[in-house]
């Protein structure tokens, strides 16, 4: 029975017009967690870069089979190089571990913002971006859909922007890339109309607090965008936010793994 | 729209002015709804009209005090001079006995149980000086007394009913106490009393011995009302003598060019105040903001002894430590009706919500060191956190965004759902609820309707 004061109120604030049926799926708008003040970022590079990379190698190794898309960082002066989703979770799962983590795109954005990281002239994954359950990447798109219907997300009208960091991965034959990403109890997902195909090649300068750009008619940034399936969400190497990109396994030398350390983790 | 009849609001402004211009110096920190104010003035003005607590911090010599005994001389008709004599000033050997009453020795010497109530208890509007300076326990006795206006010694008690309450406290020092969260919580509003500005120190510099209160001040009628006061009177005769004095100061008063609150217009302000209806925007930022205070997906609700979390995203909940009360919910409404009805408003709208929240809430919250970390670097003209709270209650920083701004980006959907409700398609009304809360990570409001139309 529900409550009759929650009634009284609704009579109260309604308007005299009922709601017309939702065309839209619903978009809940979650508050995502912060990052504190003096946040510091860096390459994961070093003897501690080099270290990670052994670990992250190992356990591909070892639980994934060697599969082909983790085999894409290597460590070459004295920085970890390369970067791809699959990747950049399987590097988290390890980070987390060290009270570390892969930034999240409004970290980069933070990043950028603070100027603490010469990031020009690399690029780096931060997301993934579903728009249907169809090509690009099918497999993984009716995948992640299934999933994300479970928590009350429809996928067909706004895209999905799903952080890498929260994410989890498995082992999986049945996907082309031998690997499925898993939705976990911190997977942080929201509703992107920005990055909607009409959207593409809008100019931007800055982000909101999800790392999604505020469009900007004079910015110097540009997203790239377009609709179908499953893409990634990366910072390209002039700084401009690419969800265009249906190769999830790509991989070069220009990729780079920026870390939060610890003191500068979402807060507990 | 403004109301018709505004003399008894151009009163209390005048009162509000005549302080301001002559008396407590000071510069207007608080805005709302384009009028501007003086924190300390403003927020006392409202205890004033709502009978309410207030407590004030701030440096030595910064103010605090005289604020108070201002705005308790002029709103209540009472001589300066007897306000001051009858205020407490805390120390830490304060007991029940100098504060509240006392046995009356003569009598007990002859066998007999009678009580000498102390002149703080048997006069109203009251101010305790330096409160923190007093142990814990014995802020609770005062404040009990204060909340219920009533007042027990032995087996006797007096009544003085609701009455306005300030209560003063330095900043923290090696002589004074902490004060407790529930004692906290039994003040209704809290202000820093500021550095007024060079241009008002000079002017206050050159009154060498506070000259100007001689106007509010009244020798005489003090004397005579302390005479009535250690008579030792049935409390009635007490209360009834101390209305003629008041009357009398009032009147001399009235020939120096203040207006006068009596007290049936009080009682016309108390009703009116009482009445005044929140608008759409201005409860529903209300609900959004309880929500936030008391809510907690993963723990059921919010408690002071479960751990804070951002498992579920930044929003209130997850900034500090305790959770939300029913007093200090009654004090939103009770203040910002007070000050829509100051502002001739029929309705109380989102700004005087928003704008009165932070000084009902900053005294009680107890931020995270996250959150004080994110903001202690900021430049601010407010203590930490005042600076804190007015952010997050309002539009927030892009690290940290506030009630305000999610208030901002959620109403649409909470009017989805409210609507549905309230046109009996409940089915629909709880699923949307359910799809925004989007299991615990969607704005807590929805949470809290889920379980409202579910009837749990």
């Amino acid at each position: 029975m529900p409550n009759q004061r929650f009634l009284d109120t609704a009579k109260r604030w309604m308007n005299k017009e009922a709601p017309a049926k939702r065309v839209q799926p619903a978009t809940p708008i979650s508050q995502s967690s912060p990052l504190i003040n003096n946040a510091s970022y860096s390459f994961l590079e070093g003897d501690f870069g080099r270290q990670v990379l052994e670990e992250y190698n190992q356990i591909a190794s070892k639980d994934y089979q060697g599969a082909s898309a983790l085999n894409v960082l290597s460590f070459d002066d004295n920085v970890v190089k390369g970067s791809n989703p699959f990747a950049f979770v399987l590097l988290n799962k390890i980070l987390t571990q060290q009270k570390m983590r892969i930034v999240t795109p409004a970290d980069l954005e933070r990043c950028l913002e603070k100027g603490e990281l010469d990031l020009k002239g690399t690029y780096g994954d931060s997301g993934l971006v579903l728009r249907s359950e169809n090509n690009p990447n099918e497999y993984l798109a009716k995948n992640l859909a299934l999933q994300l219907s479970g928590r009350g997300y429809g996928v067909g009208d706004n895209p999905v922007m799903i952080q890498l960091a929260g994410l989890d991965l498995r082992y999986d034959s049945s996907s082309p890339h031998d690997l499925s990403f898993q939705l976990t109890g911190s997977s942080q997902f929201i509703y992107a109309p920005q990055l909607e195909h009409k959207n593409n090649q809008k100019k931007f300068n800055n982000a909101d607090e999800n790392g999604l750009p505020v469009f900007d008619s004079g910015g110097n940034r540009t997203l790239y965008t377009r609709d179908g399936g499953l893409r990634r969400l990366y910072r390209s190497r002039d700084l401009d936010l690419d969800a265009w990109d249906d190769d999830l396994a790509d991989s070069d030398s220009y990729g780079r793994v920026v870390v939060c350390a610890e003191g500068t983790s979402r807060k507990k | 729209m403004a109301k018709s009849e505004i003399k008894l609001q151009d009163k209390v402004k005048g009162l509000y002015d005549k302080i301001g211009s002559d008396f407590y110096l000071s510069r207007d920190d608080f805005e709302a709804n384009g009028e501007r104010y003086n924190s300390t003035l403003l927020m006392g003005t409202l205890t004033e009209l709502n009978k309410g607590n207030m407590l004030l911090f701030g440096e030595y010599g910064g103010g605090k005090t005289t604020s108070a005994e201002y705005l308790q001389s002029v709103f209540n008709g009472l001589p300066l001079d007897l306000v001051k004599r009858v205020a407490i000033r805390g120390n830490p050997q304060l007991t029940e006995e100098k504060m509240v009453g006392r046995p009356h020795y003569g009598k007990m010497h002859q066998g007999e149980e009678d009580v000498v109530w102390q002149h703080f208890v048997q006069v109203g509007p009251k101010i305790f000086d330096e409160f923190n300076r007093m142990p814990e326990s014995n802020q609770a006795v005062v404040l009990n007394g204060v909340d219920r206006g009533e007042w027990n010694y032995l087996n006797d008690f007096i009544s003085t009913g609701a009455q306005p309450f300030f209560a003063t406290c330095n900043y923290a020092d090696k002589g004074n106490n902490g004060l407790i969260p529930p004692i906290l919580d039994r003040f209704d509003v809290a202000v820093e009393s500021r550095f007024p500005g060079v241009a008002n120190v000079l002017h206050i510099a050159q009154d060498y011995h506070n000259d100007k209160d001689k106007v509010l001040n009244n020798p005489e009628l003090t004397r005579k009302a302390l005479g009535v006061l250690n008579s030792g009177k049935p409390q009635a005769e007490v209360q009834a003598e101390l209305e003629g004095i008041i009357q009398e100061h009032e009147k001399s008063l009235m020939g120096k060019g203040f207006s006068i609150l009596s007290k049936e217009d009080k009682e016309k302000i108390e009703q009116e105040v009482r009445v005044t209806p929140f608008d759409r925007d201005a409860e529903q930022y209300f609900a959004f903001l309880v929500s936030e205070m008391n809510t907690s997906p993963k723990y059921g609700q919010k408690r002071s002894i479960d751990p804070v979390t951002t498992e579920n995203g930044l929003y209130l909940q997850a900034s500090f430590v305790g959770s939300g009360s029913r007093r200090e919910e009654k004090s939103i409404v009770r203040y910002a009706k007070s000050l829509a009805w100051l502002q001739g408003q029929d309705e109380v709208n989102l700004d005087h919500v928003a704008q009165v929240a932070p000084y009902v809430l900053w005294h009680r919250m107890r931020w995270t060191p996250e959150t004080e970390n994110a903001f202690k670097d900021n430049d601010r003209n407010d203590p930490l956190d005042l600076h804190i709270t007015k952010s997050l209650l309002g539009d927030g920083t892009g690290e940290m965004p506030g009630v305000k701004k999610r208030f901002g980006e959620s109403q649409e959907n909470y009017q989805r759902v409210i609507d549905l409700a309230g046109h009996g398609k409940m089915n629909e009304a709880l699923r949307e609820a359910k799809e925004y809360s989007a299991d615990g990570r969607g704005h807590p409001i929805f949470q809290d309707v889920v379980k409202d139309l579910e009837g749990v």
